[in-house]
């Protein structure tokens, strides 16, 4: 079922790409340009650009588990002064079904048993103002809203 | 994904030259290194400074990297840009690595 853009919004555009890295690379390099377009800062557009590419990785990799033929949606507006993302695909659900809890990542650690991984959440929370898991129908959608007074 | 290196007997400088290490490049940046490293003197300087974007799997791989040097050896940063800086500090890894300005910071800067 595709969703239409919200009219009342600043833009808003839709975006399908596939379940590979390089996709999400173009689908970054487009969004940001919707944003640079609409005069959204530099410093902003890395921050937004950095929750997105965190978000879309998770599905590449955790919901179709790097399987290259599974479809993602990117739904991106500009609404009242923040970023509403809203990211659906049709790949396994988040673990427990819900977003992991926080936890600090153990930096106190021996050199070799620094974390390589694990961050990506850390960085969408620490960004975002909104943040909401759902799952329906085997979909998964995630939204989430970046306020743009708050990126300095 | 294209890592540039100078090595002399005292420290091998590595330069990234691709604007991004995200999920599409970060196993071949934690490969190479893996190559450059193995013969490499203890000072390793990993110049970014034109990098604009790293993620998480961008970041894991540095961290990766430093994970592969032998005992004794050491990797150090330089030249963050904004965006890139803002990954390191958000997830307290500016506390694991050391950090300067610019490759000549870094250059002059050596341990006695």
């Amino acid at each position: 079922m595709t969703e239409q853009p919200d009219p009342s919004a600043d833009f808003a555009r839709t975006l399908q790409l596939a379940s590979t890295p390089a996709a999400v690379r173009t689908a970054l390099t487009q969004v940001i340009g919707m944003l640079q377009r609409s005069c959204v800062s530099d410093t902003a557009c890395g921050m937004i650009e950095l929750v997105i590419a965190e978000s879309l990785n998770n599905v590449v990799e955790h919901a179709y588990r790097d399987d290259r033929t599974g479809k993602i949606s990117l739904d991106v507006a500009l609404l009242r002064g923040g970023v509403e993302v809203t990211i659906r695909d049709h790949g396994q659900a988040l673990p427990d079904g819900a977003l992991p809890v926080p936890r600090k990542p153990a930096l106190d650690a021996a050199r070799a048993d620094l974390p390589e991984g694990g961050f990506g959440w850390l960085l969408i929370r620490s960004m975002t103002s909104r943040l909401v898991y759902s799952r329906k129908d085997g979909q998964n959608q995630l939204h989430l809203r970046i306020e743009l007074n708050r990126l300095d | 994904m294209t890592l540039t290196h100078d090595m002399t007997e005292d420290r091998l400088l590595v330069t990234a030259q691709d604007a991004r290490i995200d999920a599409a490049v970060a196993i071949q940046f934690k490969d190479q290194m893996r190559a450059l490293t193995a013969h490499a003197p203890a000072r390793v300087v990993l110049d970014l400074h034109k990098v604009m974007f790293i993620d998480s799997s961008g970041l894991g791989a540095i961290v990766g990297a430093m994970k592969q040097l032998r005992e004794g050896q050491k990797l150090e940063l330089a030249g963050l840009t904004p965006n890139v800086d803002k990954v390191f500090r958000l997830t307290r890894m500016d506390t694991i690595f050391t950090i300067h300005t610019d490759v000549d910071a870094a250059l002059d800067h050596a341990d006695g």
